[in-house]
Order: C-alpha cells, then structure tokens, then sequence
C-alpha cells in the first residue's frame, strides 16, 4: 500500500491538531510560577542615552526585576553568521548601551507578575535621550558624506562588501550594440507571519539547565547562539520550537529577546514569559527586501544580453542581523537568473541605516533580482522591437547547457552551478497554461476599449536545498510504529507529512504508523533548522536514507528470525518474506522485538535496537526554476491595481507531495502579490515608523487573490539521493517578477516606465499617471 | 491585576462558569489564560486579524475586542468545542483538512469559529456569503485559495 | 497590547450612566469596536469606561411618518438587517457593507463611529449626506446636532464631556429611494482612500432628491451640494454619472487648498460618477 506513496498528495498529519486547537506555539505555554516581560524600547531613531532612571517602575505593583544595556553590559553581541571576513561587525547588543540606533530598540525590559503590571511599569521607566542625526535614505548613507555615521568606529555606513565577477564585463560593454541602464527601487515590507514571536524561558530543570521556548525556524541554532552570547556549554540549554504560526525568514534570525528571558529567568529562578505585540512586531522583528539596484545591461545586434553589471544597496537598518548579508548576496549572485549573460560584474553595498535590522525573507534576494532581471528583459525587448518571450528564449540556458557553473557565490551557501532544469521548457509550459496567445489578442482588444491591461512574465532560477547537513533518526520500536527525529524545524510547510511519506514508502508501511517529531534541541540532538526551502528536501533525504538503513538492518535481523539468508528475503508491505515461500514472515514489530536490549545482540549485528541514524550533507545547492505569468488591469481613474489571472509551472525536483508545494506556491504567491501592491513600511523625517500594526500595514485577504494555475514539471537534482529539490520560496519570487512586469507593461502605452516593486497602491499608481502626463506634457 | 474586578457570568462551551475577572481584562486573555482554551489565537490584538474570532451568543466576534466583562451574561464558543467528544473532526474541520486549507495553522481557529456561526445561520452560504466571511480573516501561509475551495465544499459546490 | 487599568461600571440606568459620565475621565463604551483597540495601545487611557449595554431603550430602530431613529447602541449587523432602514434609508445599508468586516459589525455601532469620526470612516459620510440628526443627552439636559455641524475634524466631534447620543435620526426617503456607494482602498477592509456615498429619490425620469457626499478630501465629510442639485435639476434623459463627475471635478477645482484633497480630490470625479450609476442601476 505504501508504494508510491511519494508523489502523492496525502492529506497532513499535522492538520487534526491545529484543527482542533490542541496545538501549542508559544503563547500557550503556561509554566508554574511563570513571570512576564515587558519591553521597553526606543522611541528615537537614532540618540545618545543620557540617562535610564527604574526607580519608579521597579515601585510598581508586581515588579520583580528590571534590566537595562548596563546590566548585560559583559554579553557578547548578537552573532551575524554571514558575515566576509573584511565586513564591519556591526553587531546588535542585547540591550542598547548608550546609544540606541532605530525605533524599537530595546533599551530595558521590566518583568512582573502578569503582563499588565509588565506593561504598567514599562510606562514608568524614564529613558533620557540626546537625538543625533538620523540616516535614512539608503544613497545617502552610503555616500562619503552621510548626515551620520552609525557606528563613528567604522568611518563609514557601509557594513559590507559582496562583489561578483564573472568573464570580461569591461570588453562586453565595450562592444555593445546597445546599452540599457536602469535603477530600481525596492522597497521596505515584512515577512509578518500571523504568529508574533515569543519566548518562554524556564530556569528550574533539574541542575539549572536552561529551557528556552521560541518562536523559531532554527532551534539548533539558537541553542548554539544562546551559548556563545552566554557563555555557556551548549549541553546546558535546551531550545524548544514548539508550534510556530509562521516564519518565512523572520524567525529565521536569533533575537534579543532570546537572551535577555534567559538572563531575568535565571537571576529569578523562575520561568519568564515574553509574546510579541504586534505593533511591537513590525519594529522589533527583522524587515524585509528594501534596496537600490543600479543596473547596466550590454546587448548585442540580435537581442543577446552580453554583459550587465550592478551596483546594489541594501538597507539593513541599525546592525547586522543573523543573516544580514544574505539579501545582498542572493541578489547579486542570482541576478541572471536562467540567462547565460557570460560577463557579469556586481558590487553589492550592505549599508546601515537608522532603521529596524533588516535580512531574510521568503525569497531572500532572489525577489528583488528576479524583479529588476525581468523588468530590464521586457525593457530591452521593447527598445529593440523583439518579442519578450523570443528575447527571453535567445538569452536562456538551454537544458543541454546544464550543469553550468555561473561563477557567481553565495555567502554560507557556496557556488552558483545550476545543477538541472529545463528553463525553455518551463516557459514553454506556462504560456500554454497562461494561453499567453490568447492573451495578448485579448489584451489589444481591452486596450483598444481604453483597458489598461498588462501581462508579465517572470522565469527565474533560485537556490533551494543548501547545506551545509540535516539529520534524521528513524527508530522502529516494538509496537512496530515508526518514530522520525528530524533536524528540520517546520512551522506550516507540513515537513512531518512529507518525511512521513518519505520513510513510510521505504518501509512499505502506512503512513499514520510514522510519528515525526522535531524542534526540541533535547529530543532531535542536533540539526539545522527550516529555512532557505530546505526542509523537505534535506532532512527528507536524511530520513529517508535512515529509513533505508533500518530497513536493511531489519532484513538482516529477518534472517536469523526465519533462518533464511538474507539475499532470500525480500521486504513486502512492511514484512520481511522469504521469496517463494508464502505465509513465512516476520513483522516489523517482531523485528524490532528481537533487537532491543533485553534480547542477545542478533546474529551479525553490531548494534541493538532497529533504529539507525543519517545525516544527508549536501555537495551543493540545488536550484530550482519555475515560470510564473500574470495578467493586471488597472483601473484608469483610482489606480486601482487588480491581479486578474495567475499561472505558475514550477519546477523544483522530485516532488514529495504536489498538495503541499501547490499550497507552498500559492502562500508565496499572495505574499509576492502583498509586497507589491500594498505592504509597506514607510518611515518618517525622524526615523519613525508609519506602521503600527495590521490596521495600517495590509496583508492581502482572499478578496486580492486571483485564480492560480499551478503546473509542475521534474527535473531531479543529482545533489539529491532522492531528486528533491526545495520548494518554500519560488511562489514568492516569481510573483514579484511577474505582477512588477505586468504593471509595468499595462503602463507601457501610457507613457509610465515602472522601475521598482511600488507599492503599487491607487495613490501611487495615480502618480505615476500623472507624472507620465506631465512628461509628455512638457 | 488591577484596581478593579468583577464577578461575572458565562457560559463557555456549553458550561457555564462563574469567575472574578479584573475589569481590564480581555475576553481573549480571559479564554487563554485564565481558562486555558489557547485554541483561539492573538494575531494582533487590534481587530483585523481574525484569529481570535469566537462566537457570542451565536455571532462572531473579535476576542480581543471584548472586555471580559462585556461579555458577563453571553454563551462563547471556541474552537475547543467544534469537534465531537471523540476527537472525530466536525465536518468544517474535515474540508479544511482534505483542502489544505491551513499551513502553520494560527489563523485557523478563528476562520472555523467564523464558518460555524455562518454555516448555522446560512447551511449553503453563496458565494458573496463566503466571501464577506473571508474579509475578516488574514491568513499569512495558504494563499487563502484553498480556504475558499473549503467553504465552496462546505457550501455544496466545486 | 493591554489596556492601562480603569474603573469600570454597566449602569442599569441612564441617568445613572449620565451622573457617572460627568465624571471627569469617564468615557461611554457601546461596542468597544474602536475603544477597545485604543485602550489596548494605550492610545487611550480613560480613568473610568461607563458600559452603556444595560441600559433600556437604548436598542432599536423606530420609525414615524418623517424619520427613523436608531438607537446608539444599534449594531452595524443589526442597521443592516433592518428591513425599514433598507427601504427609507438605503444608502446607510450600503454604506454599512464597507464597514470592517462581520465580527467588527457585529460588535460595533453607528453611533460609536460616528462619534469615533475616523476621516476614513464610511457612517459620517452618510450621516452628512441624509442630513441626520444627533440627539445628544447630558444630565443637565438635552440638545440636538446636525451631522454637518457634528463633525469638527479629524477625531474630533461636537460632542462635550459627559454627553452621549441617544438617538440618530435620519429624514426617511421617499418609498423607492435607491443608494450607491463608490469607495476605493488599499485592498477589501481596509480604510477609504476616497468614498462617496449617494442616494436618490426619483420619479418620473426626475431626480426629486439627490443626497450625496464625499469622504476622505477633508478632514470632515463634504456634502457636494453643487452635485446634488445639478442632479435635481437635470431634465429627463440626461446621463446622470457623467453629469455628476463633470460638478464634481467643478467642485475639486474650486476647493480652497485644493491640493491637499490629494488622491482623494483626484478620483473624486470618477466616484461620484461610478457612485450615481450604480443608484441608477439599482432604481
Ligand atoms: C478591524 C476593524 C476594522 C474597522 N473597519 C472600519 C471601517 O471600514 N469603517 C469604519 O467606519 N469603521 C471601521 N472600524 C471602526 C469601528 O468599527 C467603529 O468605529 C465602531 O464600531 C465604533 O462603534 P462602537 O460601538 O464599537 O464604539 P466604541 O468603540 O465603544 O466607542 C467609540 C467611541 O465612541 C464613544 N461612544 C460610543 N458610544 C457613544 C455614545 N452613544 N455617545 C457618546 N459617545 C459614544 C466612545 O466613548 C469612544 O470614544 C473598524 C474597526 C476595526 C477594529
Ligand atoms: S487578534 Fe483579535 S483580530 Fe487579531
Ligand atoms: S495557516 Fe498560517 S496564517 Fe493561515
């Protein structure tokens, strides 16, 4: 029954818990004697700390304990881990120390018996501050003469360098038909999972280990993390990721709020509780996206791009995050996408500014690179008078070209070799889905009735899958019910259900018998956590490969069972058989009977207990690549933009389970069609933040959606012993390149040239008509 | 807590309690902490988020919008009391589950807090009905358009 | 995210709600659709909230031959049902449907929003353009407000310390009255950007009354009386959306500080035409 139980789209495991509300994320765990903690952040963008007085507050009813930056003066900094080597470690300390540097920083934190009294004394705590100038815009931070210097000790803004060089970009340019040279604008939004963050900690484990709580992607990291900042062995802390509402690369990054629990729960001895609000949210968790990329393309006679080069800024806000350098990274490696472009030369600035840290999110820097790739690809097409998807044809990486090594690298993740995929064949596939054809013709029809319609395409290649390794653990025990210990940490992506397909197949035995457990540092002894479209394809190896090697350990411990040589068993709906011999079996609960500790080792055996253990490292990236079309209408007197129809091939390996990647495409899509159209964070003269929670930053509801089409194609990695590729982020990544392209291109015969992600909301999309019309005015 | 209580009345669930809440007190809180039904969610504590949807005397309505207090006297139903006895999914949850109708599962509650009040006032909700439902709810994983395959199911379509 | 402490009191009378409400910090709370948030930000730190929901009579819709009165603690769900509204009154009923979403409806009241007087929001649009009138009570004695009066500015109402409304009243329409209402925003529940909102009397090809107004360009709802009466005087046959946006765009270009009408001032036009058609459409 079993058999091919992979490639099919098997309802979840996890779905009956969150159904019935029995799931626990962090908000729901309530502990003895439990505390909580009130933060009290920066009101100022960028000043001086001239005094913190606490003596009101710690008067408070129910205050037990107040810290501020001089009580956690000996922590280490925040670690970045994607830090170059000639990087400015520009690190973010767990409570600001005479200086605070954005909106949101965290100056103190006041726990109490319950969160109201928390929030009651918060109030009291009078911080004095100097202002200093803030920096806000991104040219100007980065220019020799920034309004201020974040860091005086630096001498400059600019935390980070990452360049990229591939063949002679100079010589290309040099012998160019044409030129195009375009700067794009990209703008500042948030993952904003519907779940905040959150922490539990707990100090009263017996010998005064530390549990912590978290709202996490990465627990495995974070433990490591927590050590270092603490200096404590890791063996001490357990890091606990108990349900997560959501991450998308906003818990994908170790946060203050993580140690500063831990400190208060351990110089109280009781358990400290901290939940995110959500105004909180939108300054006190990692932002998203924002940069400027300066982009030159050198074109031959016929259309074929030779050469581009970038010249790229991120803003990450006031320190270096976690993963800070990734955004700047990803794009500037990924930025040709599925076309060949032989020379290639990229600077990419990261730059601090005044401003909430900024790093990962859905996409990474893939979104941004897809957008300004394929607004410049539609431009060229244009300007020369070819057609877009003939353009896009002539410049792409054919399948008989691949592998190809692009030269470029990514930062932790290592080189770009695109490993498989058939890129034409995937646009092939979309504009037949899309009835692209069909489309045009009824697009000139719409124009010709005064509709402002426009379709864009977006074909992208995007790192899934890194490394650098994931564990899995599979254990049979003598019930016969099979338990997986995985390394991933997922929160939605329905990671149990994929690697329960993955070992159920391999044993042959139903799926509801596996039971995959995951997110506790004290239960899964070490992993690397789900993030960069890694978990199922990674740790879905890695327990597959365990699922294979208890199974050939279960055909060895048949043998002795049935006195049979091991080549004469074969493995049939989770039995092992003698071949030929009906009715002689044995079953995998009495197999694992026979190995556990209270029998004698089974013949040829080294180990008790059916269970076996693999790690699946990862030789490098895989990549995958889909092709996404979507047709806009804007509405010529509000600016109303409206995404009418959607289609998507996506191509990301072997697929384990087409109803989670479908469901995987279409969440990333909505989050693609969000940043677009509607999210963002703004910032005022002052540095502060125009957001203060879902009443003024919009998600898209159901009513924004359009009818998806979603088509997969299958080209497995070799990278993978299963062919699985990653399949989190790509909805994300192309949905920017092709709602950007399809705005861009209805705008087109109004005079409007669309260089940036908007927001295109009616009041900017009016502007861009008006300023159109006032240029062709003049 | 507070300066303040009250002694109030509710039924939550079909039992009826007796309890002494601070006036500041938040029905959410109230649900989450003080009765421990944590199934109804906090997305955003300000009203458009939706996961903290319960219904209130059979409508729905926003748990973080409501002082304990005001709803002294009220019957509240929370996703705790949905399924059967048995842990047998109530057949709303059944069509979440067989539409992948839900990812990381924090919006969930409230949307099928949302789908009961509906489906007892309007068994074969049309298609404008499901989608006035859905304007209250934000769903940050599915994309939501398997949500309304879901409540197409449920309706007697698709 | 949780409110600063209060005193707290559900008075089962309304002079009682009154003596407490002289009280200085005292602020009613109907549906706490808008308080409520407020609190919870700490935007809002009121020393006593007086819950007007035990009060009798404060509940329903009544009619007499000119007018309807909505009580104030009179739902958005509960307007929207009301089968009398619907027929004297529709444009509050369509004006509702823009109105956040079912749980917000639920709770939430006409006369709470209007007293809010959020410039996004849809109700005082409406009340300014049905000419409604506010009756507003304070233990030392009662007066009554027009809408276009009750409103000063952003958040900011007519109302005065201690005083509540007890009653909306809105001049019924003639039997037949039809509404529209044109609003652009970010996405679905999410606050205008623009709105217009619209309701007419017609007979005989005629508009006999044309009630319209503009939200979002002001600080306060703006009635576009010049729209109205291009309508009222328009003969039979005229193209009624066209007309209107052509007053409309007169109206925007003679707007002291017309600039800061911003985005709203520039779709207004179109609005107002979209708003007209679509009365059209349902008369
Ligand atoms: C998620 C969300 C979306 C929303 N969307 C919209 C929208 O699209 N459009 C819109 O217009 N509104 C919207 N609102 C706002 C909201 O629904 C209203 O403003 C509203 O419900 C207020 O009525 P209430 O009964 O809830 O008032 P409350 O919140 O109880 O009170 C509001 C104010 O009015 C005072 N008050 C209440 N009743 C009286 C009275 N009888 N006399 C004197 N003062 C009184 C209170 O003291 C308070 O200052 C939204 C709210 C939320 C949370
Ligand atoms: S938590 Fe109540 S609406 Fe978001
Ligand atoms: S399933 Fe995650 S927010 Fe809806």
């Amino acid at each position: 029954m079993a058999v091919g139980l992979v490639g099919t789209p098997v309802r979840r495991l996890e779905d009956h818990r969150l159904l019935t509300g029995k799931a626990c994320y962090v908000a729901d765990i309530v502990l003895p004697h439990m505390l909580h903690m009130a933060v009290v952040r920066s009101t100022r963008a960028h000043a001086e700390i001239m005094d913190i007085r606490t003596a009101a507050a710690l008067a408070a009813p129910g205050v037990r304990l107040i810290l501020t930056g001089e009580d956690v003066r000996d922590l280490g900094p925040l670690p970045c881990i994607d830090l170059f080597p000639d990087s400015k470690p520009a690190l973010h300390r767990v409570l600001a120390l005479d200086k605070v540097r954005y909106v949101g920083e965290p100056v103190a934190v006041v726990i109490a018996d319950d969160v109201y009294a928390a929030e009651d004394a918060a109030e009291l705590v009078e911080i004095y501050y100097r202002d200093l100038p803030v920096v806000l815009d991104l040219e100007e931070a980065a220019s020799d003469a920034p309004p201020a210097l974040l860091y005086p000790e630096f001498g400059t803004n600019v935390a980070n360098i990452c360049r990229q060089e591939v063949g002679d970009p100079d010589a290309a340019f040099a012998g160019a038909a044409h030129v195009f040279e375009e700067t794009f604008r990209i703008h500042r939004y948030a993952a904003a999972p519907m779940e905040t963050r959150g922490v539990v900690a707990d100090p009263t484990a017996q010998g005064g280990r530390i549990t912590l709580h978290t709202s996490t992607q990465f627990p495995h990291l974070v433990r490591a993390f927590l050590g270092g900042v603490l200096g404590i062995p890791e063996s001490e802390i357990r890091v606990v990721a108990p349900d997560v509402g959501g991450g998308f690369g906003a818990k994908c990054e170790f946060y203050p709020e993580e140690v500063v629990s831990v400190v208060a729960a351990r110089r109280l001895g009781r358990p400290v509780r901290w939940i995110e609000g959500r105004q909180e949210h939108f300054v006190a968790t990692t932002h998203a996206r924002e940069q400027v990329h300066a982009m030159r393309a050198a074109v031959d006679a016929d259309g074929v791009v030779t050469a581009v080069t970038l010249k790229s800024l991120t803003s990450n806000g006031a320190a270096m995050f976690t993963l800070a350098t990734t955004p700047a990274s990803i794009s500037s490696a990924m930025l040709r996408g599925p076309y060949r472009i032989p020379n290639y030369r990229a600077e990419s600035l990261s730059v601090l500014t005044s401003k909430t840290p900024l790093a990962v999110y859905r996409g990474a820097g893939h979104p941004q690179a897809v957008l300004c790739m394929e607004l410049m690809m539609d431009r060229i097409a244009r300007d020369l008078g070819i057609d877009r998807i003939d353009l896009r044809r002539r410049n792409m990486l054919t399948k008989q070209e691949l592998p190809s090594d692009r030269g470029t690298a990514i930062v932790l993740a290592g080189k770009v070799v695109y490993d498989s995929g058939d890129y034409p064949g995937c646009l092939d596939r979309v504009l037949e889905l899309a009835g692209w054809d069909d489309r045009l013709r009824r697009q000139a029809e719409a124009r010709a009735q005064g509709r402002i319609v426009g379709l864009g395409v977006a074909c992208f290649v995007e790192e899934t899958a890194i490394g650098p390794y994931e564990t899995g653990h599979v254990r049979v025990d003598g019930s016969g019910k099979v338990t997986v210990l995985t390394g991933a940490s997922p929160h939605g992506q329905g990671t149990a259900t994929a690697i329960a397909q993955l070992v159920a197949e391999e044993l042959q035995i139903p799926f509801t018998d596996v039971t995959v457990r995951h997110g506790d540092t004290d239960v899964v002894a070490d992993g690397v956590g789900t993030f960069a479209s890694r978990g199922g394809a990674i740790a879905g190896a890695a327990a597959r490969l365990a699922a294979h090697k208890v199974r050939e350990k279960a055909v060895l411990i048949a043998s002795e069972l049935l006195e049979a040589a091991a080549v004469d068993i074969e493995w049939v709906d989770g039995r092992a058989a003698i071949v030929g011999v009906p009715g002689r079996s044995v079953t995998l609960a009495e197999i694992a009977r026979r190995a556990t500790a209270w029998n004698s080792l089974p013949t040829g055996l080294s180990s008790f207990n059916l269970d076996e253990v693999a790690h699946h490292q990862v030789p490098g990236i895989s990549f995958a690549n889909a092709a996404h079309v979507a047709e806009v209408e804007i509405d010529r007197d509000t600016g109303t933009v409206r995404v009418l129809d959607y289609a998507v091939v996506h191509d990301s390996g072997r697929i384990i389970n087409p109803m989670i990647v479908e469901g995987q495409v279409h969440g990333g899509i909505a989050q693609g069609l969000g940043g677009l159209l509607m999210e963002e964070i703004a910032y005022d003269a002052a540095g502060r933040p125009l957001v203060s929670g879902f009443q003024d930053y919009f998600l898209p509801t159901s009513a924004e959606m359009p009818e998806i089409r979603t088509g997969f194609m299958e080209s497995p990695t070799p990278l993978n012993p299963y062919g699985m590729k990653g399949a989190g982020e790509g909805g994300t990544t192309g949905a920017v390149g092709a709602i950007a392209g399809a705005v861009a291109d209805a705008l087109v015969p109004l005079g409007v040239r669309v260089a940036g992600d908007g927001p295109f909301t009616p009041p900017a999309v009016m502007a861009l008509l008006a300023a159109a019309r006032k240029g062709a005015g003049a | 807590m507070s300066r303040d209580t009250r002694e109030i009345t509710v039924t939550v669930n079909g039992a009826p309690k007796r309890l002494t809440v601070p006036v500041r007190l938040l029905l959410s809180d109230l649900l989450r902490d003080v009765l421990g039904l944590t199934g109804t969610h906090v997305g955003c504590g300000q009203g458009p988020c939706g996961s903290c949807t319960v219904l209130a005397d059979g409508g729905t309505v926003r748990s973080c919008l409501m002082l304990a207090v005001q709803a002294d006297g009220m019957e509240i139903e929370t996703i705790e009391g949905v399924a059967a006895g048995d842990g047998a999914l109530h057949r709303i949850q059944e069509a979440f589950r067989e539409h992948h109708a839900l990812q990381c599962g924090f919006c969930t509650p409230g949307i099928v807090m949302a789908t009961v009040g509906l489906l007892r006032r309007s068994p074969h909700p049309s298609a404008d009905e499901r989608a006035e439902l859905m304007e209250g709810h934000l769903c940050r994983c599915t994309g939501y358009r398997n949500i309304d395959a879901a409540l197409a199911a449920l309706a007697g379509e698709g | 995210m949780k409110p600063a402490p209060f005193d707290y009191e559900s008075p089962a009378t309304l002079d009682e709600a009154l003596a407490l409400l002289d009280r200085p910090g005292a602020c009613p709370l109907a549906g706490g659709q808008s308080l409520i948030p407020s609190l919870s930000t700490r935007r809002m730190r009121p020393d006593l909230l007086v819950d007007l929901r035990r009060i009798p009579n404060l509940r329903g819709i009544d009619a007499d031959a000119h007018s309807l009165r909505i009580g104030p603690l009179v739902t958005f769900a509960e307007a929207a049902a009301s089968s009398e509204l619907r027929s004297a009154c529709p444009l509050v009923v369509e004006a509702i449907r823009h109105v956040g979403s079912p749980a917000i409806r639920n709770r939430g009241t006409l006369a709470g929003n209007l007293v809010w007087a959020d410039p996004a929001s849809e109700l005082p649009l409406v009340a300014v353009a049905l000419r409604a009138v506010l009756t507003l009570r304070h233990r030392d004695g009662v007066r009554e407000v027009e809408a276009a009066d009750f409103f000063l500015g952003a958040f900011e109402t007519a109302i005065r310390p201690g005083e509540i409304v007890i009653s909306i009243r809105i001049p019924k329409g003639a039997t037949g009255a039809r509404a529209g209402f044109a609003e652009v925003s970010l996405r679905r529940n999410a606050p205008a950007l623009a709105a217009v909102a619209v309701q007419i009397e017609a007979a005989d090809g005629r508009v006999r009354a044309a009630r319209i107004a503009a939200g979002s360009l002001q600080p306060t709802p703006m009635r576009l009386a010049s729209v109205e009466a291009a309508l009222e005087a328009a003969e039979p046959g005229t193209d009624l959306p066209a007309l209107g946006a052509l007053a409309a765009g007169q109206t925007i270009a003679g707007l002291a500080g017309q600039s800061t009408a911003g985005y709203a001032g520039t779709v207004l036009p179109a609005l107002v035409g979209r708003a007209i058609a679509s009365t059209l459409a349902a008369l």
